[in-house]
């Protein structure tokens, strides 16, 4: 048992996970695809479990803010009873989610609040651009330049304005972008490769909570 | 003229207060949505690509559908996914819906968009199915890819997938002709693009410029950029829609965003000058 | 040989390659430790945390949602940015401030409190820890924004830093925490929204940056060999870039139909 509380046992089991999906996807062993293929559906359902380890997180800094009346402690009785409404009528009828009540909650609520926070979006996207799209630089110039174009590429008016707007803002994304993305793609993933290996080999130990 | 502070008011233009900003934005986008400006719309080569690829897949040919759609994209994605669907049933094509991101996919695919469908005569299970979603992102999409069967028993309408005559020769995904994304494309196109399925993708207008990539090098055959692809494409399959509707104000926020950073560069550079 | 057995091969030869330059400039590491240039990003999280406890308030936390969580592509940002919470922790402890960490998964939130409790306990102040220092918001997209949101315009932090895999949160975070009048240090390899992070924040880690924060701040030399070793892979890939070209204006495509997938 005393194995289990190690540092050693949970990087045994990372090393070997990790190898055993790699070779799976390299090499057809019916063995390997079959017991790779558990070990996926495990992590599934270990993350949906972390779910109750993240609502105990939520009750413990509601029920401070409720304890000690901190701001506005009310939305956290608010928050708690639409946990819990949610939870019941989800749990209600004889499929979980098919309740009337809970999809009303889920469309009125989840459904009418979603896109809205989402287009929130354009106000701050406004106010960003107006801060920070200023010519102070010559990089920043024909950056502003860049980004103009290809709005009015993109926007049909631009196209009514001059037709010269497609091919160059075609181009501009076509080209100067792309090049630009594929090089961040490609950093990203040999970034990720060297984590990946480092995690597998054990030296990278950060979702060893604290890792040292 | 009167100088309103010391920065006066050029200097002052760099400076204006985020709520002025906001509420003039909400001025001039109800503009457009109250009054339709009817501004004509061209069709870009991307958008073309992705009709032609479609239009290239023989008849009676099974679509692997990736209906990504979550409430607060249904605005932008909804659109695609209603128009690429519908060229899909106007080519007789079969089309097997599959969501591996988005949660909600299936609930909106079903209640959002086969409700505004022609499905010209195909039914249920045989022309079209909705197998729901898998949650594991990456991972489910690779289960679903190497085997079907091991990873779906029963569709999104709790139909056992034997039922189904649609499903029947369909294995893994080199089963399919024709792979339809919307949405985010990196893990599919990982996943999926070396059976070599002809690959179209419709994405969010943020996320696009990640695709161009993949559409540059040929993996991707056609891309919908954004809400403006949708219009296009409405346009192509003549079934005009949310998107085209949408393109005037998309337009004015367009001139108004750039108004506002001529109006800030001018404040900035007055104030640049005065300085020195 | 079919293309999807000639995808696997270059994968694999690909893999291989990496991973043996990274094992060698590890070793390599060990005998002579390697520098790496200034991150101005991560040199700039002193000066921000010492700003908030001059003006008496806390510093913000948060790695972004990440669409699913660790087991997830993102995975790696989430533990980079965990890497880069161990640090904030650290000085956070040692200048008696007050962190507020926020994380959208769930799985995240025991290695977070962990992560932070062990920074404290380094620096001699595990009375700092507080049950809601770490806080777990939502795993839903736009749940975690209205809730990061609301907590940035209540509590007001002077350092608002930003890291890990963001998505269409990453421009209202910043926005909002150039509002309330943050320093904002963000990074992503996110490459749709590193835009959004130049635009809106004071520093930026980029790409790939985010995985070398970890070794920048820890300045361990297995890390820092890493990032030696992901810079030769970038040459490596400069390398076959310019090779492709070549081969392609001369129309020979044996190397693109290896790489094509």
């Amino acid at each position: 048992m005393s194995f289990l509380k190690r540092r050693e046992f949970p990087l045994a089991v990372t090393a070997f996970v990790g190898f055993l999906m790699l070779f799976e996807y390299y090499f057809v062993v019916k063995a390997a695809s079959d017991l790779a293929i558990q070990i996926r559906n495990w992590a599934v359902i270990l993350a949906t479990f972390a779910l109750g380890v993240g609502t105990i997180n939520l009750m413990v800094v509601w029920g401070k803010d409720i304890r000690g009346k901190k701001g506005r402690w009310y939305l956290s009785i608010w928050g708690i009873f639409m946990f819990f409404a949610m939870v019941v009528t989800g749990l209600l009828g004889p499929v979980i989610g098919t309740d009337p009540s809970f999809v009303w909650i889920y469309n009125n609520v989840n459904l009418a609040l979603d896109p809205t926070m989402y287009a929130l979006n354009a106000f701050f996207i406004t106010s960003a651009t107006y801060r920070a799209f200023r010519t102070r630089s010559k990089e920043a110039a024909v950056l502003l330049l860049a980004g103009c174009l290809v709005m009015l590429r993109n926007a049909p008016i631009g196209l009514v304005l001059w037709s010269g707007f497609e091919p160059v803002g075609s181009w501009i994304m076509n080209v100067p972008n792309t090049a630009g993305f594929r090089a961040i793609m490609i950093g990203g993933a040999i970034g990720l490769v060297a984590t990946g290996l480092r995690t597998l080999l054990g030296r990278e130990r950060g979702y060893l909570a604290g890792g040292k | 003229m009167i100088d309103l502070s010391e920065k006066g008011f050029l200097g002052r233009l760099a400076d204006v207060d985020k709520r002025i900003l906001y509420v003039v934005l909400v001025v001039m986008l109800s503009i457009p949505i109250l009054s339709p400006l009817g501004l004509p719309l061209t069709l870009g080569k991307e958008t073309k690509d992705t009709y032609d690829t479609i239009g290239r897949v023989p008849e009676g040919s099974t679509v692997l559908f990736l209906a990504e759609i979550a409430a607060y994209l249904f605005p932008e994605l909804g659109p695609q996914v209603i128009a690429i669907s519908q060229h899909c049933f106007n080519r007789n094509l079969k089309v097997v819906y599959v969501s591996f991101r988005q949660v909600e996919g299936p609930t909106i695919l079903e209640s959002l968009v086969l409700s505004k469908l022609d499905f010209r005569g195909a039914k249920y299970g045989e022309g079209y199915v909705d197998l729901g979603y898998f949650a594991g992102l990456e991972v489910s999409m690779a289960a679903f890819a190497s085997d079907i069967y091991a990873l779906v028993k029963e569709d999104y309408r709790k139909n056992s997938l034997d039922k189904l005559p649609i499903m029947k020769n369909l294995k893994t995904a080199k089963d399919f002709q024709l792979l339809v994304i919307i949405g985010v494309a990196d893990e599919p196109v990982r996943q999926f693009g070396r059976f070599g399925i002809p690959t179209v993708v419709g994405t969010y207008a943020v996320v696009a410029p990640e695709v161009y990539p993949f559409y540059a090098a040929g993996q991707v055959k056609g891309i919908l950029v954004g809400i403006r692809g949708a219009a296009e494409y409405e346009l192509l399959v003549k079934k005009p829609g949310l998107a085209v509707a949408s393109m005037d104000a998309i337009s004015v926020s367009h001139v108004l965003v750039l108004v506002l950073i001529v109006i800030g560069n001018v404040g900035y550079l007055y104030e640049r000058r005065r300085k020195k | 040989m079919t293309q999807q057995f000639i995808v696997r091969i270059s994968q694999f030869v690909f893999l291989v390659l990496i991973s043996s330059i990274t094992l060698f400039c590890i070793r390599q590491a060990k005998i002579r430790t390697p520098s790496i240039r200034k991150l101005a990003a991560l040199e700039a999280i002193d000066d921000a945390i010492g700003r908030a406890i001059e003006t008496a308030r806390p510093i913000h936390f948060t790695v972004g949602w990440g669409w699913g969580g660790l087991y997830t592509a993102d995975g790696p940002q989430i533990i980079a940015g965990l890497s880069v919470l161990s640090r904030v922790a650290e000085q956070v402890a040692k200048m008696n401030g007050r962190l507020i960490a926020t994380f959208p998964q769930p799985e995240v939130i025991p290695i977070a409190e962990e992560t932070v409790r062990q920074a404290y306990a380094s620096q001699n102040r595990p009375d700092l820890y507080k049950d809601d220092t770490v806080r777990f918001v939502s795993p839903l997209q736009y749940s975690y924004v209205s809730g990061v949101i609301g907590l940035l315009l209540r509590e007001r932090p002077a350092a608002n830093i930003l890291i890990g895999p963001y998505w269409s949160e990453a421009l209202m975070f910043a926005e909002v925490g150039n509002t309330v009048g943050a320093i904002q240090i963000a990074g992503t390899a996110k490459s749709a929204q590193i835009p959004f992070f130049v635009a809106a924040c004071d520093y930026c880690l980029i790409g790939e940056e985010i995985f070398a924060a970890g070794a920048y701040v820890s300045k361990d030399p297995t890390q820092l060999g890493t990032i030696v070793a992901q810079d030769w892979s970038r040459l490596i890939m400069i390398g076959l870039i310019l090779l492709g070209s070549v081969l392609a204006m001369i129309k020979v495509d044996w190397l693109t139909q290896f790489l094509k997938m």
